[in-house]
């Protein structure tokens, strides 16, 4: 499948918190949609600045202990290099179009027709930015979870009817998948809890076609394990145009 | 009982009776000139009178065995008795038929016992190097194993079900999320002190760092260095608290990840638990009365327990696993290896014969399979041998298989010394081999083996491995033949009938039933004896089938029985066709006439490729006075074996008991077997040899028309020999090729013509006179026979008379001592140097 609505999906590295599944989910999801991955690398200038700072050293891990820091430049640069490694691995074993690049920060919106992955928050990782969490104009949000429950099942569609462009895009990665798609139809009315009952199967995927206003229904999702991809069902649909052709880069 | 006295020319009419076993040489009446025997000694008939039947279709089989009570009293005993080291080594000639006669005893008394157990290896969770093996009542090793195969199935779809169940997830979730609060709470405190004090804590490509900040931001290092002194300062002190944090935090992450991942190992295990109880619970309700099972099924359980990840990560895509029927998968392990197992109604004891008893085929093997280029094995791979299969039971093996294979013989000692079957690999047992592999454990063995073997070799295995006689304390040995009896002879019959009835042949007539008695005897070797070998008899019997048939004919008779044996015999005889082409045409020179000084015709039988053959062989003697050497040159060639020589050395031994007593010995004779290259061995020409040696010493010509056989012991006594048959029909063959003149024959000792089974021509040409066998008893009989002169007697004066043999021999003698002395004295120096000490007197 391939929706115009959709060009690609925008996962942002840092270098020390390399997220090996958040890639691979994206990759897959990447691969399913028929859309590209793009993997930037994030420069993160505070980082440039510690080498000319007395008194400033940095606690490394594994070995877990201090050393000065001489030169963050060429630092990042290795950083860069290795999630750059890791990326194309990762991300070409999933057969997923993919793109790397690196940028000084995370600047300004991403594009409209970006996906961006919301990874989990690894250790010592601050809170995420309102812009990392929400990012506005976005195409939408695909969350991973700290642990991915299963790869491979269901997709679970959480739309208010049956027309809205988020079900459809649900249905379209299940076909891609070969697995069959579960439609939840949301309560208009907010308030109303909705939940799956016991014996409900474990989604490898859940869909929204917009933040639902129980917002305990996509971290109830999180906790259990199952990534949750959040679409802005505002943006009009296109037709479909075939897929572009590959352009792998590492 | 005396001989008929016989006319030295003329056989015609002069019938011999049977001489008694009294009529021994000297015991004090003169020697006789034997006689011809009459036909009926030369070909005994079969006497089927006791049983009326027109063919074997009329004949009920035989019901036991024929002839080997002392054998099947053995193999009785053998089976019955329930001792170790009491297993049966079966002897005897391989056309004895042993393994079927064997087998055909053990079935009835296998065929009522309880059948063994099952034997199964299943996995050792301890030691998965140490496969455990269980015996199961017969028949329920494949419903243990089904079931297994079953409950691993099912668990195969419950398992991953259980753990996408939304229950697990939740839980799994909330550990996750404890930890990741942990961590992040620690983590939020620091950044929270952090920015109290205007510094960040930030993180890098290599880990964590403390650094002054604005903002939010790091303070560029150009603005950091225009701080004054104090304030650069406090900046370090501030920063060395919060490093200590930071170290004290990442001291606590690995024991909250442990915290972590034991929680989730407990969670796993008690989802498990809950989900594998029931089906284990459920599959090894069939199996309460088994312990052992049971303990399987509970090792199981907690095997899936720890391992239950395997399941879960197989089947994380929610469909079920498929187990690898297979080997070599990770399911294996559960799995249950039937090694032997009996059908679930099946009754009596295994009796398995292994016929190529390599060590893996007896002891079983572990296999492996090539993996990647590597070669892996587990307890599924164990492979069953003959000893598995046959356990409870009986083993039947070949001892010359046995014994050729390398390994095996020791291998099945141990396991019979040791009570036992282990599994050993060729390779480790020889130390080619260190590699990691399996010890399967051993299994209980009881069982009775059975070796069967030719004597030979039994006699050599007892006589060099005292094992043998620690394992196979019991000895059946199976006779090559029986005395001939009616009843024995009605017995036989019988066993045809049962043979052709086994065999799919065409019925047998009563004339061919006999003639297959008659060839019995032929067989035998003995016209008193009827043979056993059963197998030499049957291949007649299907040969005569195949000319019935291409007669097309419904029913055997003699006929085609007579055929058959002239077919097999003229398939054989190339080379006694070549032989006796050879003396035809005088390239080997035999005369079948007149009368030769120091000649005879001797006799000798060649066996090749199970075909056996007379033909004569010219035996000459030259003498001269000498040292009293009897020169055998078969032997100074280096062409005569040791029993050959031995004869030699014995009728010296008679020349010198004998004759000239008074005097030294003074002769020089030399005996050989004329134009033969390739070896002699046997003393059965002794006789022929002596009676050449004699001939040429009383200078009296012998018969050339009269072939000689039969050993000779020191007091002149004929003995008996082998082959008579064949000899008497190699001379026959060759002077009835030239044409009988009625003067020729054989001369046999007397004590085998209780072995003549000769062909029937030759019966019909000594009946009609033109053909004679003559029994000799002793030498001077002989004697008498070939030279037509009177052997003698000494007298009263100690003296043989002088017109006579023996009288001509000792005057020979005489003369030679007589003629020694004058050179002795004549030439005292030649004397002395030959180291020939003579007595002058």
């Amino acid at each position: 499948m391939s929706d115009r609505r959709y060009r690609r999906i925008v996962i942002h590295l840092r270098g020390g918190a390399f997220h090996t599944e958040a890639v691979r989910l994206a990759g897959d999801l990447a691969r399913l949609m028929g859309i590209d991955l793009l993997g930037r690398f994030v420069r993160d200038e505070n980082v440039a600045r510690l080498a000319g700072l007395p008194a400033v050293r940095e606690f490394r891990l594994p070995e877990r202990e201090w050393h000065t820091i001489e030169d963050a430049s060429a630092t990042m640069e290795l950083a860069a290099a290795a999630s750059r490694r890791l990326f194309a691995q990762v991300a070409g074993a999933c057969s997923a179009r993919y793109l790397f690049e690196t940028a000084p920060a995370l600047n300004g919106m991403p594009e409209a027709e970006d996906i961006v992955v919301v990874p989990p928050r690894g250790a010592g990782e601050p809170a995420p930015t309102r812009t990392e969490a929400e990012p506005k104009g976005a195409a939408g949000m695909l969350f991973v979870p700290y642990r991915i429950a299963r790869r491979q099942g269901p997709v679970v569609a959480f739309t208010a009817g049956s027309d809205e462009p988020a079900l459809a895009t649900a249905a379209a990665i299940a076909a891609s998948a070969g697995e069959r798609l579960l439609h939840l139809r949301l309560p208009e009315t907010p308030g109303i809890p909705v939940a799956p009952g016991p014996g409900f199967p474990t989604p490898r995927l859940a869909v929204f076609g917009r933040m639902p206003a129980d917002t305990d229904l996509p971290a109830a999702m999180l906790r259990r394990g199952i990534p949750v991809l959040i679409l802005r069902e505002d943006r009009p649909a296109e037709p479909a145009e075939p897929p572009r052709r590959p352009e792998n880069h590492g | 009982m005396g001989h008929a006295v016989r006319d030295d020319g003329d056989k015609k009419g002069a019938k011999a009776i049977m001489p008694s076993g009294s009529d021994l040489p000297y015991s004090g009446t003169p020697p006789s000139t034997p006689a011809a025997l009459s036909p009926e000694l030369l070909y005994r008939r079969a006497d089927l009178s006791g049983l009326i039947f027109t063919s074997t279709a009329d004949v009920p089989p035989l019901d036991g065995i024929a002839g080997q009570d002392r054998a099947v009293d053995a193999v009785r005993f053998a089976a019955k008795i329930a001792k170790p080291g009491f297993n049966l080594f079966v002897i005897g000639r391989a056309e004895a038929d042993m393994r079927r006669t064997v087998r055909s005893m053990l079935e009835p008394l296998a065929a009522t016992d309880e059948p063994p157990p099952d034997q199964v290896y299943v996995n050792n969770f301890a030691d998965p190097q140490r496969p455990i093996a269980l015996a199961l009542p017969a028949g329920r090793a494949p419903q243990f194993s089904k079931a297994m195969r079953a409950l691993i199935d099912d668990l195969g779809a419950a398992l991953p079900a259980a753990f996408s169940s939304e229950e697990y997830q939740t839980r799994r979730g909330a550990i996750e999320e404890v930890f990741q609060k942990k961590q992040a709470d620690a983590f939020t405190a620091l950044h929270g002190k952090a920015r109290e004090k205007q510094l960040v804590l930030l993180r890098t490509p290599m880990g964590f760092t403390l650094a002054p900040a604005r903002d939010g931001q790091v303070v560029p290092p150009e603005e950091f260095r225009n701080w004054d002194k104090d304030k650069q300062q406090k900046v370090q002190e501030d920063i060395l608290p919060l490093e200590k944090e930071l170290e004290r935090i990442m001291r606590h992450v690995p024991a909250w990840e442990k915290e972590r991942r034991d929680d989730v190992r407990k969670l796993d295990r008690d989802m498990a638990t809950l989900a594998i109880g029931q089906s284990i619970d459920e599959a090894k309700a069939d199996f309460a009365d088994l312990p052992a099972v049971i303990a399987q099924f509970e090792a199981v359980r907690s095997d899936l327990i720890e391992n239950v990840a395997m399941f879960v990560m197989k089947g994380e895509g929610g469909e079920p696993i498929v187990v690898d029927s297979g080997t070599g998968g990770p399911f294996d392990r559960y799995l249950v290896n039937v090694l032997v197992t009996r059908e679930p109604d099946a009754r009596g004891l295994p009796i398995i014969e292994e016929l190529h008893p390599t060590l893996g085929n007896l002891v079983g093997r572990v296999e492996y399979l090539s993996r990647q280029g590597a070669l892996v094995t587990n307890f599924r791979l164990i492979k069953a041998g003959a000893l598995h299969r046959a356990n409870g039971g009986y083993l039947l093996l070949d001892a010359r298989s046995l014994l050729t294979e390398p390994f095996s013989w020791a291998a099945l000692k141990r396991a019979l010394g040791q009570g036992k079957v282990t599994i050993e690999d060729a390779g480790r047992v020889l130390g080619l081999t260190s590699t990691v592999t399996l010890e399967p454990a051993p299994i209980a063995l009881d069982l009775k083996v059975i070796l069967f073997g030719e004597r030979m070799l039994y006699y050599l295995l007892v006589s060099i491995d005292p094992e043998l006689s620690e394992h196979f304390k019991v000895l059946a040995d199976f006779e090559d033949d029986i005395t001939r009896t009616p009843d024995s002879e009605a017995a036989l019959a019988r066993l045809v009938a049962s043979v052709a009835g086994r065999e799919g042949l065409r019925p047998i007539a009563r004339d061919g039933v006999a003639l297959l008695v008659e060839h019995a005897a032929r067989l035998a070797d003995d016209a008193g004896k009827l043979t056993l070998l059963v197998d030499l008899i049957r291949d007649v019997a299907m040969e005569a089938d195949f000319w019935a048939g291409e007669a097309g004919e419904g029913v055997i008779s003699a006929e085609h029985v007579a055929r058959a044996l002239d077919k097999r015999e003229w398939r054989a005889s190339r080379l006694r066709d070549r032989s006796k082409e050879s003396i035809l045409k005088d390239i080997a020179l035999i005369r079948t006439e007149g009368k030769t000084t120091g000649q005879i015709n001797g006799l000798s039988v060649i066996e090749l490729g199970g075909f056996r053959f007379g033909r004569p062989t010219r035996i000459t003697c030259r003498v001269r006075p000498g040292g009293g050497q009897v020169v055998d040159i078969e032997r100074e060639a280096k062409l005569g074996g040791p029993i050959h020589s031995k004869g030699v050395l014995i009728l010296a031994g008679f020349l010198a008991g004998r004759y000239a007593l008074d005097a030294p010995m003074s002769l020089y004779a030399s005996l050989v077997f004329e134009q033969s290259y390739g070896g002699v061995e046997g003393d059965s020409a002794s006789s022929a040899e002596l009676y050449t040696l004699l001939s040429a010493l009383a200078d009296a010509p012998l018969r050339q028309d009269i072939a000689v056989t039969g050993s000779v012991n020191q007091h002149g006594e004929v003995q008996a020999i082998g082959g008579v048959n064949e000899k008497i029909e190699g001379f026959f063959d060759v002077c009835n090729a030239r044409r009988l003149t009625g003067r020729q024959g054989v001369a046999i000792p007397r004590s085998n013509v209780q072995h003549l089974m000769l062909r029937k021509d030759i019966v019909d040409a000594c009946a009609a006179g033109r053909f004679s066998i003559y029994p000799v008893a002793s030498i001077d009989e002989g004697l008498q026979l070939l030279t037509g002169l009177p052997a003698g007697e000494r007298g009263e004066d100690g003296r043989y008379p002088a017109d006579t043999l023996n009288g001509r021999v000792e005057q020979r003698l005489h003369d030679y001592a007589k003629t020694l002395q004058r050179f002795g004295k004549a030439n005292p120096a030649a004397q002395e140097g030959s180291g020939t000490a003579e007595d002058a007197s």
